[in-house]
């Protein structure tokens, strides 16, 4: 059985091209490039699908057992947040392609990562302590929180960006349609990062370790990023906070999401040291 | 008077969005603390670490109880405080939250004061048939009609996901709710179990099982029948381990169960967890040759433990297997270390022998699998034949009394979070009469809709033909 890796250079290349298609198309104001590269997106999303998929089988569970597999299917998550919101039409073609070429650069740069000679894609088998259902569930839940988080850390660098250039009523209404869709992405993202990473993490936990919590480093940066979550929606929706600031808490939990998925392997040592 | 005022400033500023806002704030800055710094409870040594850091940041983390930052009686105050704020918070909300889940559905005259107006030409049935039809249309189902006895007025109610409304204060809930879990966390018993080999089937006194602590008093004995691990065929790395247990009251067997890696066995509320497998060396069981060295001649032979006395009586001599090296080497410093399970790696033990009279022929002698050369050499040696070091396996036991009303919480909280982010209410009151239509958004979703309301309202109204 395959273990995947072809199918996931395959979509590696796949984002890299999106990347540069979706730049020529925003630069050159071409939108029939930045449709081709919606189309090669959704392709990759698929070899990269296809890839986990086999290698899940291999594996004979839920393949986010090693850094390998941890950084493919992160990037996995990015594709997948932002192609779950194409057909809602929440943007102007403009600022869905702005999105869609940042979105391909994140996951591009994760998957390039992943097949450095440092990750090696061989197929390990389970340790003892993650040779569990609540694998899948907790991972899965949180990356599928992540990837919604990654369109709303996207849209708030936009946002960012377009709110420092002069004023104009479009602009306006891009900035406007930013903010909603960085509170829209929040909110489908959130209740999916609380249910995986705090709820199941903490049933695996007691299963695992006797103790739901244990302020292990990645336990604490988790609920440090879902406290920044709670912050943002609590001023935004009960404070009615509303632009840059709400941009910048945004931006702030996907980089402590970032720091909690990645930072704490490298540099924090915990329970949660796996990999 | 003025006393009463005052508190009630205090509690709505206790109970604030604004304090909300400030204590999370404060608690998400505190676990970064607590998550970079490291804690001295789980890390050895902690204090050296501080210390390097340099004079001043050494006291700033020791007095500031930053070694220990969720433990400590700052960040307790901080949680404290949050639940208050919490409780005052959902309280206040409560009034207005359960109104309308729950009712709401009468005639409220004051309303017509804050309600947008729409003037129109047609009597109030066709108002009320107009209105009733674009509620529909965006999806508002439930449109109830209330009229005011006094003025004869009607008034419409229509809601959607009326049940969301109590979405946050269930969030709030469930946060407290962890809080309290959290709390009865001190009444939290935990203890380990250390068993090798020699020890199977050893039935364990409910009370002396714990190692390094106070007892921890468990209500029947435990007895380790059996324990091993499983690897996998092709790679031969452990794929997990379990252990056989007998649970007993006296002499009477309670249950027997088997305890995996992430499948713990709980018997009256108390989890066993397989925590480490591994061996144990300080249990080693070695098979010594005694060589009588001048004509290196093997003369008996002395079976022991780690720690165990052996004696030879027809040579008027004791054992004492004092320390067993899976590989024997010297650090530096000329001292003996174990270099741990390498390969090629010689096995040594390091015995103390005595005279079974009290004689004066003590001597330490460290029995290699062959003769040393060395330049004094007593009338006995030793030559270490066969070592058997038994498998160990550690089993962790917890009983907490929070886990139920945790789960409560978290279950709260995933509810609510479906409620306020997904099910978020909509909910209009319109007043009819007088040629005039009076609307009131009642919820934030309602606010935000109101716009797109009043136009399709004023749409149906100029085109009544298409009602």
């Amino acid at each position: 059985m395959s273990n995947g890796v072809l199918f996931f250079d395959a979509a590696a290349a796949g984002y890299a091209a999106v990347f540069f298609v979706f730049l020529f198309g925003l630069v050159l104001k071409k939108r029939w490039m930045c449709r081709i590269a919606q189309g090669v997106l959704v392709v990759a999303f698929l070899a990269q699908t296809v890839g986990l998929v086999l290698r899940g089988l291999t594996l004979g569970g839920f393949p986010v057992t090693n850094t390998y597999e941890s950084l493919v299917f992160y990037g996995w998550v990015f594709a997948f947040g932002y192609l779950a919101l194409l057909p809602f039409r929440l943007l102007t073609d403009r600022l869905r392609d702005s999105i869609g070429l940042f979105v391909a650069l994140l996951t591009a740069a994760f998957m390039v990562l992943a097949s450095s000679p440092l990750r090696s894609p061989e197929i390990v088998p389970l340790v003892p302590a993650l040779r569990s259902h609540w694998l899948a569930l907790h991972v899965s839940l949180v990356f599928i929180g992540e990837g919604f988080f990654t369109v709303s850390f996207v849209a708030g660098l936009l946002y960012l960006v377009q709110s420092r250039k002069q004023k104009t009523p479009e602009r306006e209404e891009q900035l406007e349609r930013l903010d909603r869709l960085i509170y829209q992405t929040i909110a489908i993202g959130f209740p999916f990062f609380t249910l995986g990473g705090l709820f199941f993490g903490a049933i695996w936990a007691k299963h695992a370790w006797g103790r739901y919590w244990g302020w292990d480093p990645k336990e604490t940066f988790m609920l440090v990023t879902w406290l920044v979550y709670v912050l943002y929606l609590h001023v935004r929706v009960m404070r009615g906070w509303r632009g840059k600031r709400t941009a910048l808490i945004a931006v702030l939990g996907f980089l402590l999401a970032l720091f909690t998925f990645a930072g704490v392997n490298f540099l924090i040592r915990g329970l949660h040291s796996y990999v | 008077m003025a006393v009463h005022r005052r508190c009630r400033r205090i509690l709505a500023w206790l109970g604030s969005m604004r304090l909300a806002v400030i204590l999370l704030t404060l608690v998400t800055i505190a676990a970064i603390v607590g998550g970079i710094v490291p804690q001295a409870p789980i890390t050895p040594n902690a204090d050296d670490l501080y210390r390097a850091y340099g004079t001043f940041w050494h006291r700033l983390i020791t007095r500031l109880a930053l070694d220990d930052v969720f433990h400590s009686a700052w960040f307790f105050a901080l949680l404290s405080l949050f639940a208050l704020n919490l409780v005052l918070c959902t309280a206040r909300r409560a009034r207005n939250s359960l109104r309308l889940a729950f009712g709401g559905e009468e005639y409220v005259g004051a309303a017509e004061d804050r309600a947008s107006t729409l003037e129109t030409d047609l009597e109030e049935p066709e108002v009320t048939d107009h209105v009733a039809h674009v509620l529909r249309r965006m999806g508002l189902r439930r449109v109830r009609q209330v009229t005011d006895p006094l003025s004869n007025r009607v008034q419409l109610i229509a809601h959607r996901f009326r049940w969301g409304v109590l979405g946050a204060d269930l969030v709030h809930l469930g946060i407290l709710i962890i809080l309290v879990g959290g709390l009865l966390g001190v009444l939290r018993q935990e203890g380990t179990l250390n068993v090798n080999d020699w020890e199977r089937g050893l039935r364990i006194p409910a009370c002396s099982s714990i190692e390094d602590s106070d007892c921890v008093p468990l209500p029947f004995d435990v007895q380790v029948d059996d324990f091993g691990v499983e690897h996998y065929p092709e790679s031969g790395r452990t794929k997990m381990f379990w252990a056989e247990l007998s649970f007993w009251d006296g002499e009477e067997l309670i249950q027997h169960g088997r305890t995996e890696i992430n499948r713990p066995y709980s018997i009256q509320g108390v989890g066993f967890y397989p925590w480490r497998y591994g061996a144990d060396l300080s249990s080693t069981e070695v098979r010594l040759h005694v060589v009588e060295t001048e004509r290196e001649i093997v003369i008996s032979e002395v079976m022991l433990r780690v720690g165990e006395v052996g004696t030879l009586p027809d040579l008027d001599l004791q054992v004492t297997a004092l320390r067993f090296y899976q590989a024997f080497g010297l650090d530096a410093a000329g001292k003996p270390v174990d270099l741990g399970n390498v390969s090629g790696g010689t096995p040594a033990v390091l015995l103390q022998v005595d005279s079974v009279d009290g004689g004066s022929s003590s001597y330490r002698d460290l029995a290699l699998p062959f003769l040393s050369e060395t330049a004094t050499r007593p009338t006995y040696s030793f030559l270490l034949v066969e070592s058997r070091i038994p498998a160990s396996m550690q089993i962790h036991f917890v009983r907490s009394p929070g886990f139920r009303v945790v789960w409560s919480g978290f279950l709260l909280i995933m509810i609510g979070l479906a409620g306020a982010l997904y099910f978020a209410p909509t909910r209009f009151r319109f007043t009819i009469g007088e040629g005039k239509l009076m609307f009131i958004a009642e919820t934030r979703r309602a606010k935000a809709q109101l716009g797109k309301l009043v136009d399709a309202i004023n749409d149906s109204l100029d085109h009544p033909e298409e009602v």
